[in-house]
């Protein structure tokens, strides 16, 4: 059993098992050690585990470069951006140093690291906090690239990233911190490249972090049209668990997916390419394959323009409703109030997931 | 120090200098594929550094890094295989030249963006601090490097977490082929930086051995005492271009340090005549240091050009560990 969990709190639970079991692992990153350090996801832990948690200067570069350094010589680092704005300083670190060492040096040469990074939208943040940038670092050999959508997933992601002999960009989508769900207090790590599903029958709805929320959220006016989605959690970026989304598409006849970031060259388009290229599920397919994300544009601040940024249920439903398909009108949610839109969500997984 | 250090000094640096001056053959002669930067003039702060190390100590190096390697104890024969692209090269023909490993001895990687090799020598250090192990991490990087941010910051944060990191700095004048003077304004001053930071900073000439290694023998001492990381910037001169088997001395930047100044100021040259100046060694004795060095160095070039090539079935190995 376990206790109901916010996205958050699963996340430094995940650190604080996985810490108590291995003296190697520290944590650093701006403002690890304060009492509500990285966004909460490591509060407590500098008491619990003293000089294992420890504040950074604003040296992305470097620190992140340090973490990969200490993995190399036997620690278990994990490094928390709070931006990926800010964790692009170490964009070189991540995809031209930890990502390349192990075969560069012959495949002996393990980097044990896991680069936390903060993604997405917040109210307020406007363009330069709100990028996902997630197809960046899925196009990067060498980096295995996860991105939890429900607290359960983010726990056991991250007691695997940690055991992991790879570097590992764990990517936190902000949005989701406040959803709550029934965590298993004892749990192993989930695998690193297995996408995640919930069965239906008409259409595959690919979803990744708040994607997948929000494709829960579009779940009872698509049952009410008599639509039953199979929603996959995509989980991994690199790489991407291709089986089980075509045998999906294979049984459906039909793909969308939800990009949780801009459209161009995105996660949308690749999922979307491999589905045509593979002859068989091609044939399959009874309507072209939808991508709904994010404009090409930054994320702007102001909430008038914001509300129309961002992929919702409804960006979902009207995709839907626009899909050749044995249905006719599907009922929207309309417009939301400010909180509804912008504030994160609250709301417990578990519920939304057991919605018939 | 007695005769026997600065004996094995000559012998190591001369080793160095003969590895690549055959390595300049080879490459001529398209056996080498690799993409290479010759150490060729610098060799007396690889060996004077690295004969302050003990095995359990951690070397990174940059792009140019021959010489590290093999002062560090690296296999030369697996060296040569790597840069012959050969399965049994250290990187096992994935790294070439630039990306030099070899773990046994302590040399940890070389990599070719610079200072990007700094803070993972820091991060490789407070591994060290932690595991109580009474090592120190090094780091070789050259003067271009020390151009890129990434190099103050691991110096400030090597500082603040207190690690046992030494930074080397071979300052050969030239970062590719741009000089310092078109790099740094005339008040430019890294002592003050370095020392700014926090670090021990220590500035000496970097042909001359005794001078390289009393140098970070006292910095290494000064580590210790104070906790704190040292700098050290040696001035030098790269013999050859940038990169390849040439010289640049045709591309008009090279106006104080013409090939007779560089020549003149040969490290291996100006040990040796310590060495029979002081009477230290006799002449045959340094003699006889060539003809082990050459069979051994025939030995690696036999044993590089018999070794398979990798196959295109493990183009896909190695992406991810395990």
């Amino acid at each position: 059993m376990g206790d109901i969990l916010t996205f958050a709190e699963a996340i430094r639970e995940a650190q604080e098992q996985c810490m108590a079991k291995d003296p190697s692992i520290f944590i650093m990153g701006l403002g690890a050690d304060y009492a509500n350090g990285c966004d909460g996801t490591a509060a407590g832990l500098a008491d619990k585990y003293p000089g294992r948690v420890f504040d950074t200067p604003c040296s992305e570069g470097a620190t992140t470069g340090f973490c990969t350094g200490a993995a190399l010589a036997g620690l278990r680092p994990i490094i928390y951006h709070g931006r990926v704005e800010f964790a692009l300083f170490a964009f070189d670190q991540l995809v031209t140093q930890a990502a390349k060492w192990n075969y560069m040096f012959g495949g002996d040469s393990p980097v044990p690291a896991v680069y936390r990074i903060a993604v997405g939208r917040r109210w307020g943040d406007a363009p330069q906090h709100t990028s996902v940038l997630h197809s960046i670092f899925g196009h990067v050999p060498g980096l295995k690239v996860v991105i939890p959508s429900t607290p359960s997933t983010a726990k056991g992601l991250l007691i695997a990233a940690i055991a992991d002999p790879n570097p590992v960009v764990f990517l936190e989508h902000r949005w989701l911190y406040n959803i709550k769900q029934t965590v298993p207090a004892d749990m192993g790590g989930y695998p690193l490249d297995a996408a995640h599903i919930r069965p239906g029958r008409d259409l595959t709805l690919v979803t990744m972090a708040d994607t997948y929320f929000e494709a829960l959220r579009a779940l009872p006016a698509l049952k009410a049209a008599g639509i039953e989605p199979e929603i996959i959690d995509l989980v991994s970026l690199n790489p991407v668990d291709y089986v089980t989304i075509l045998e999906s598409v294979v049984k459906t006849g039909r793909l969308l997916i939800a990009d949780v970031g801009t459209k161009a060259f995105g996660v949308g388009s690749e999922i979307a390419a491999r589905a045509c290229e593979n002859l068989y599920v091609y044939r399959k397919l009874k309507a072209p394959p939808v991508i709904v994300s994010a404009p090409d544009c930054p994320c702007p601040m102001a909430p008038a323009l914001s509300e129309a940024y961002y992929p919702v249920a409804d960006t979902i439903i009207d995709a839907v409703a626009k899909m050749p398909g044995p249905w006719t009108k599907i009922k929207r949610e309309g417009r939301k109030d400010f909180h509804k839109l912008h504030l994160p969500p609250t709301e417990n997984i578990d519920e939304l997931e057991a919605w018939e | 120090m007695d005769s026997f250090q600065y004996l094995e000094a000559f012998r190591q640096m001369l080793r160095i200098r003969m590895v690549e001056e055959r390595l300049v053959t080879e490459y001529l002669a398209r056996n080498i594929r690799s993409f290479v930067h010759f150490y060729i003039g610098q060799e007396a702060i690889a060996v004077g550094v690295c004969m302050n190390l003990r095995k359990e100590d951690l070397v990174f190096s940059t792009h140019r890094s021959h010489g590290h390697y093999l002062a560090k104890g690296g296999d030369l024969r697996r060296m040569v295989a790597e840069l012959f692209g050969k399965e049994a090269g250290c990187s096992r023909g994935r790294g070439g030249s630039m990306h030099l490993i070899d773990k046994s001895v302590g040399f940890m990687g070389s990599i070719s963006i610079l200072a990007s090799v700094a803070p993972i020598a820091v991060g490789a250090a407070y591994a060290l601090k932690k595991q109580g192990r009474g090592n120190i991490s090094v780091v070789f990087v050259g003067d271009g490097a020390a151009d890129e941010g990434g190099f103050y910051e691991s110096v400030n944060l090597a500082a603040l977490m207190e690690v046992p990191v030494l930074f080397v700095i071979e300052n050969n004048l030239y970062a590719g082929m741009s000089p310092g003077i078109a790099r740094h304004p005339k008040i430019f001053n890294m002592s003050k930086i370095a020392s700014g930071l926090g670090a021990n900073y220590i500035k000496t000439h970097g042909n001359s051995w005794p001078r390289t290694f009393n140098a970070v023998h006292y910095c290494i001492d000064l580590m210790e005492q104070n906790q704190q990381p040292g700098v050290i910037e040696f001035h030098t001169f790269r013999h050859m271009a940038h990169s390849g088997p040439l010289f640049d001395d045709d591309q008009g930047h090279r106006i104080e340090d013409p090939l007779e100044v560089r020549q003149r100021e040969c490290p291996v040259a100006r040990l040796r005549d310590i060495i029979l100046k002081d009477k230290l060694a006799t002449e045959q004795a340094l003699e006889s240091l060539v003809e082990p060095i050459e069979e051994e160095i025939e030995e690696a070039l036999k044993f590089a050009e018999e070794s398979p090539h990798p196959s295109p079935d493990d183009l896909l190995k190695g992406v991810y560990y395990g």
